[in-house]
């Protein structure tokens, strides 16, 4: 088993690689937003800047600005659209200054025309702006009481399915001891009473027993699954929340990963989970500059790293272990389910998960399995797995 | 010889319902059992029933509800009602409509007996069922 430290070193030691067709769709996009966006954004502002001082033609190109607007939304907070708007203002009166040294009416009013479309271009922006986000922010919050009202309402016809044969427990128990006290002793009567005892134990461990099913619909699906297949659909699932969050995501996915012997969805849930709760630790921390970085890797000979590190506050080493276990939580309307979920998935795999912390700051979540055996190319062919 | 009370025991859960009555025969009381409200009303014993321990979720007619029909029909029965949802809005409706007792289940056979002792020095208030504000 490779110590947390080596499996951190190799993570930051390992080069980023190219995206692939897939992983296009989710990395690329956050990559491309957060760094070619805003230089366009720069080009194409200065080019107006210039269109407009050179030029004397007479109307008003610095209408164009509104342009400048538009692009900002892409890659700012509601400060920075401010900001790029009172910025392209500041260019147009500069260029108007500069090339109407004479100042003309025509000037004048093209000047006040591009202010008056700069300015209403900001405002609707920071209205559709905020306005998505609400939607975006509704929609999560209704997932979220979807799910807590799911498992109210699963909870309460637990409790009741179990309440019912306890209660005739209970009160079989009381019989049994009265028919027993009796003189002389009704033993035909108590022999019942201990009989209904029974059955209503069995009814109990049978509801239990139905609760078990429903978690566990079907036996795990096991085939040979590639993790980097798991991690990018799950990182398309959350493309929403990554936007959302302005995260920086990073994929530092190993080329030549051995697949593993795995349930795909069930992989996908303990990924989805990490994320997501990556995600959300960044977001509580009010992360400057939220960076997501999941990496694969291969450990050793036989095993297959997945390490989700996140900038979030970080954890306490002494509640480590902890964090895993049911009902325990450090969110505030948390459930205290997931990494409780995660971990028996990672076990049932015959894998091991852990967290250890982030540097400089945050945390890391990491999963070992095992790769798969090698396959027999005639077993292969029969399942029309990928080689 | 004393007449032992009659108690009807109306629940639809089969396991609770004999579990409940075994206990009252085996402190000397007279029980029967009914799976509705329904099959207790058609049944002769309504009449000469001392005491009644319904379950509050029934189908069709509730525990709650029943209690209301004997009332209107000024069959006024000390009544216990237990129920595996305990409910503050309900708990309060019924002993304002004078329940005898509102038993949250599980509970032991001991505390079912302290109630039925004391339902059965229970007078009842000819107080209507006021309607649920709900509905």
């Amino acid at each position: 088993m490779p110590s947390g430290e080596s499996a951190l070193r190799f993570v930051h030691g390992r080069r980023m690689l190219k995206p692939d067709p897939v992983q296009r769709n989710s990395s690329r996009v956050s990559i491309a937003t957060a760094a070619l966006l805003p230089a366009a954004t720069v080009l194409l502002a200065a080019g107006i800047f210039a269109l407009d001082t050179v030029t004397k033609i007479e109307i008003a190109v610095a209408v164009l600005y509104v342009a400048v607007v538009l692009l900002s939304v892409g890659f700012c907070r509601t400060r920075g659209v401010v900001l790029v708007s009172l910025g392209c203002i500041v260019l147009t009166i500069a260029s108007f200054l500069i090339s109407n040294s004479d100042v003309q009416l025509t000037g004048l009013v093209n000047c006040g025309i591009s202010i008056l479309a700069i300015a209403a271009t900001g405002f609707l922006a920071l209205r559709i702006e905020s306005a998505e986000l609400a939607a975006r922010e509704a929609r999560a919050q209704l997932a979220h009481i979807s799910r807590v009202t799911m498992l109210g309402e699963l909870t309460a016809s637990i409790a009741h399915e179990v309440n019912q044969p306890l209660t005739a427990t209970l009160i079989n128990g009381n019989a049994c001891l009265s028919w027993l006290g009796a003189e002389p002793p009704n033993l035909e009567e108590a022999n019942r009473a201990l009989q209904r005892i029974i059955s209503d134990a069995a009814r109990a461990s049978d509801v239990i027993a139905r609760v078990r099913g429903l978690f566990k619909k079907s036996p795990p699906q096991k085939h040979r699954v590639s993790i980097n297949d798991v991690v990018r659909d799950t990182i398309a699932l959350t493309r929403n929340e990554i936007e959302t969050n302005r995260v920086a995501l990073k994929l530092n996915l190993a080329n030549d990963l051995p697949p593993v012997w795995g349930d795909r969805i069930q992989l996908q849930q303990v990924v989805l989970n990490l994320v997501l709760n990556a995600i959300e630790a960044m977001h509580d921390a009010r992360a400057a500059s939220p960076e997501l970085l999941v990496v694969t890797a291969q450990q050793g000979a036989d095993d297959v790293l997945v390490a989700v590190h996140d900038g979030g506050r970080g954890l306490d080493a002494a509640k480590m272990v902890q964090l895993f276990d049911a009902f325990y939580t450090t969110k505030q309307d948390g459930l205290g389910m997931g990494l409780a979920i995660s971990r028996s998935i990672i076990e049932a795999h015959g894998g091991k998960i852990w967290a250890e912390p982030n540097k400089p700051r945050g945390a890391v979540f990491c999963f070992l399995l095992a790769a798969a055996p090698a396959e027999s190319p005639v077993h292969a062919m029969k399942t029309g797995a990928m080689p | 010889m004393t007449i032992k009370p009659s108690i009807a025991v109306i629940d639809d859960d089969a396991s609770v319902r004999d579990a409940t009555t075994g206990l009252l025969r085996s402190q000397g009381f007279i029980a029967k059992g009914f799976a509705s409200a329904k099959e207790f009303m058609e049944s002769n014993r309504a009449l000469i029933t001392s005491c009644l321990i319904a379950d509050v979720q029934m189908p069709d007619v509730s525990g709650l509800a029943l209690y209301g029909q004997l009332l209107a029909a000024g069959r006024p029965v000390p009544t216990i009602l237990i129920t595996a949802y305990p409910d503050e809005a309900i708990r309060e409706r019924a002993l304002n409509a004078g329940v005898a007792a509102y038993l949250p289940k599980p509970f032991t056979g001991e505390q079912l007996l302290d109630c039925i002792d004391a339902a059965l020095k229970h007078t009842v208030a000819l107080a209507p069922v006021k309607p649920s504000p709900r509905t």
